[in-house]
């Protein structure tokens, strides 16, 4: 966990990244500190967990925590990627397809021929990048609209999976997956969340430190602005779907190894599309853009995941477990008071202006 | 081992019909057409069987077996269905069928009600329409083939969860959907024998998977956490025994709670290999796919003049004049041999419903469940 806590405000003189609404530096500097999205979610956790072992003590057993953390790291990987795409104003409903067809991609090698976890490993990335390329290339190439472009390769890629998986499914993995997905390198800290944490790590660093990764932050801000400063929008744009198709892919490798199958509706069916969305949505990234960061999202994803054992834990009639996980959203979206709806729909595709910068 | 074909191969032969597949609700067709010579003195057949969707491996086990007895049925034989589960794909495939002058339309229903007028319209045409594993409305079928009687499944999962655990235990269920009609029948029946035979035995909660292996782990896990009494799990849903499985499996329990569940053997061999599942009860697939067929060709030579089938023994391969039929307006049993498809025993039509197996009128029902244990599971490739 502790890998995965807040980090300290960056001190580069591009305001963007903040999560706080204004950022106000004058206030006692706890009081600051609890503005932050990432705090309060640790917060969130903290109290969730505390709460739910009070009513039923073996829910923070070593064992259940390890189970919860292990269990939101697909998730979580697919949240950090979705974040990179909404933080350029984009957002990309196409993970699900991504991730099952990473997953059956290597499934099948594996369970028939032995594939090796590393091999896995470049084929998971190779074919989120590809399948990625595909989007960026539809957003920032053609000029579709985001939310419409990534609505056609979902049905796309959907369809290709269905193509892939011919009717079967994989079942049998060999026990290399099997023990990545579920052993522990400490009691309570399974090895997926260490995936997960480097991961989160290396994206954190992407994008608060170098200048690409700073750029997505003004392009989702203000892409003409952007623009006219001389930042390359629609490379950048196209590579925030080239990286959300790479960690889809990634998150379809870690299903693999956590579930032990995959089959032709693997992601579409768990809804990674919403998941990802709404860890990115409880860890503080706005729809708008410009705002948020990894950091969050996979602090969401561990929410998300706590949230669903905490409700069987404390036996709320299965029946209402969805409902549930979609009240959650409701907070999340009603607490981001950036995201008004006139504003959400105001969103359009970039378009270079007439008259170019100076 | 079945799934010895490459991914490499599945991807050729696969991806020129990619383009064409991509679209939502686009469908693929398998046939098959017996060479005159095989079928001798049988008029050759036209037989269409539309299951829920392509691409589930239940489905494709019932082809498999229609596939083997096509050709000395004389049946000319078309595997179809939507890409997605669409009740109304169903019905433009139908409507196709009935342009087409199929002689039989065999379907596994994505909805009971949506695909009822087009069925009708296939009966007027003079089609024989037999649905399997999933009924559609009893008006828009000639006759339905019911996997198996839901008292036995039930009875069979519960006995061996009691031998395991002990008439006292705490078990819980681990579902599908909360809507799924199939499980919800399977619960049902679950519970009135338990309050018959095990009173001190105590369902304490039902977990919904949503027919998906991640849901039904986070759940099975949650289950096992939340309820420590818990001494077996009963997943009744192909994903849900796989997800229950592995939670098991993860949690380092393989042994000490049981797992009792309705599905297929194959998926699950690692799970019996390691003990972390004790016990599957499914029917034969395959030989589902070959009963489908042999009454498609039963209900075609019925309606075609055929004598009535009534005896308990009929011959077991019958000359072509020796062909009995059956219809829906007999009014009574009705009996046939299954062996002309290798299938042993008799085969009976209820003419009425039945409220413990959940048969409904002009029904068979299949098979008497297979019970798949740690020591016989490698026999099946379903």
């Amino acid at each position: 966990m502790t890998a995965l806590s807040a980090p300290s405000a960056p001190s580069a003189p591009l305001r963007a990244g903040e999560t706080g609404s204004g950022a106000k530096r004058s206030g006692p500097v706890l009081l600051g500190m609890l503005r932050r999205r990432e705090l309060q979610l640790v917060l969130a956790i903290l109290a969730l967990g505390a709460l739910s072992s009070a009513l039923h003590p073996s829910f923070l057993a070593s064992g259940n925590v390890s189970f919860i953390l292990a269990d939101s790291v697909s998730t979580m990987v697919v949240a950090v990627g979705q974040t990179i795409v909404v933080l350029g104003r984009g957002i990309d409903l196409s993970v699900s397809p991504v991730l099952g067809i990473a997953a059956i991609g290597v499934g099948f090698p594996a369970q028939d021929h032995n594939l090796s976890i590393f091999l896995a490993l470049l084929i998971v990335l190779v074919i989120g990048m590809a399948l990625g390329a595909g989007n960026g290339f539809l957003v920032a190439v053609v000029g579709i609209p985001p939310i419409i472009a990534t609505l056609a390769t979902l049905t796309i890629y959907g369809g290709l999976q269905f193509i892939f998986t011919g009717g079967q499914e994989v079942v049998n993995i060999p026990n290399a997956y099997g023990n990545l997905g579920n052993a522990n390198m400490l009691p309570g800290v399974p090895w997926l969340i260490v995936v997960g944490a480097a991961v989160v790590a290396v994206v954190w660093f992407w994008l608060r430190r170098t200048v690409t990764g700073r750029s997505i932050y003004a392009v989702g801000n203000n892409a003409d602005a952007a623009f006219r400063a001389g930042a390359p929008v629609r490379r950048i744009l196209f590579l925030t779907y080239v990286v959300s198709g790479l960690l889809a892919g990634l998150g379809g490798l870690i299903y693999l190894c956590h579930v032990g199958s995959a089959d032709a509706t693997t992601g579409s069916d768990t809804n990674v599309n919403l998941m990802s969305i709404a860890a990115a949505l409880i860890g503080g990234t706005t729809l708008l853009g410009g705002r948020g960061g990894p950091v969050g999202s996979a602090l969401g994803a561990v929410f998300l995941s706590e949230a669903l054992q905490a409700m069987i834990a404390s036996r709320v009639p299965p029946i209402w477990e969805p409902a549930g996980v979609g009240a959650l959203i409701v907070i999340a979206v009603i607490t981001d008071r950036g995201a008004t709806p006139a504003r959400l729909l105001a969103r359009r595709p970039f378009r270079e202006p007439s008259h170019g910068p100076q | 081992m079945k799934q010895t074909r490459t991914f490499q191969r599945r991807l050729g032969w696969r991806v020129g019909a990619a383009a064409a597949c991509v679209a939502m609700g686009a469908t693929s067709a398998v046939t098959a057409t017996p060479s005159p010579a095989s079928a001798a003195g049988l008029a050759t057949i036209k037989v269409a069987m539309v299951p829920k969707l392509l691409g589930l491996p239940v489905f494709e086990a019932n082809q498999k077996g229609a596939l083997s007895v096509v050709h000395e049925l004389g049946i000319s034989f078309k595997f179809t269905a939507p890409a997605t589960a669409s009740a109304e794909g169903q019905v433009s495939i139908f409507n196709s069928l009935i342009a087409q002058h199929y002689n039989v339309i065999t379907l596994s229903a994505d909805d009971p009600t949506v695909p009822v007028p087009v069925l009708q319209k296939a009966m007027k045409a003079g089609i024989q329409v037999i649905s399997y594993d999933s009924d559609v409305a009893q008006s828009a079928r000639d006759f339905f083939i019911q996997d198996t009687a839901y008292n036995t499944i039930a009875q069979g999962v519960i006995d061996a969860a009691v031998k395991f655990a002990g008439p006292n235990a705490d078990v819980a269920i681990m579902s599908s959907t909360p809507d799924a009609t199939i499980q919800l029948a399977w619960i049902g029946a679950m519970k009135s024998y338990i309050a018959a035979r095990y009173p001190h035995l105590k369902i304490v909660t039902i977990g919904y998977g949503q027919s998906n292996q991640a849901t039904s782990l986070s759940q099975a896990e949650g289950i096992i956490h939340s309820y420590p009494n818990v001494k077996a799990i009963l997943p009744i849903d192909g994903a849900a025994v796989v997800g229950t499985a592995q939670a098991v499996a993860a949690l380092h329990e393989s042994g000490k709670i049981g797992v009792f569940g309705i599905g297929d053997p194959l998926p699950n061999q690692k799970y019996f290999a390691d003990g972390s599942m004790q016990g599957l009860f499914l029917w034969n697939e395959v030989g589902q796919g070959k009963l489908t067929m042999l009454m498609a060709r039963l209900a075609y030579e019925g309606a075609h003049g055929a004598p009535e089938c009534t005896a308990k023994t009929p011959p077991a391969h019958p000359s072509p004049s020796q062909w009995c039929g059956i219809r829906t307006n007999y009014g009574r049993a009705q009996y046939f041999n299954g062996a002309a498809v290798g299938l042993p025993g008799t085969y009976s039509i209820a003419a009425k419903a039945n409220k413990v197996s959940g048969a409904t009128r002009n029904t068979v029902i299949f098979s008497k469940p297979l019970e798949f244990t740690r020591s016989n599971y490698k026999k099946y490739d379903f």
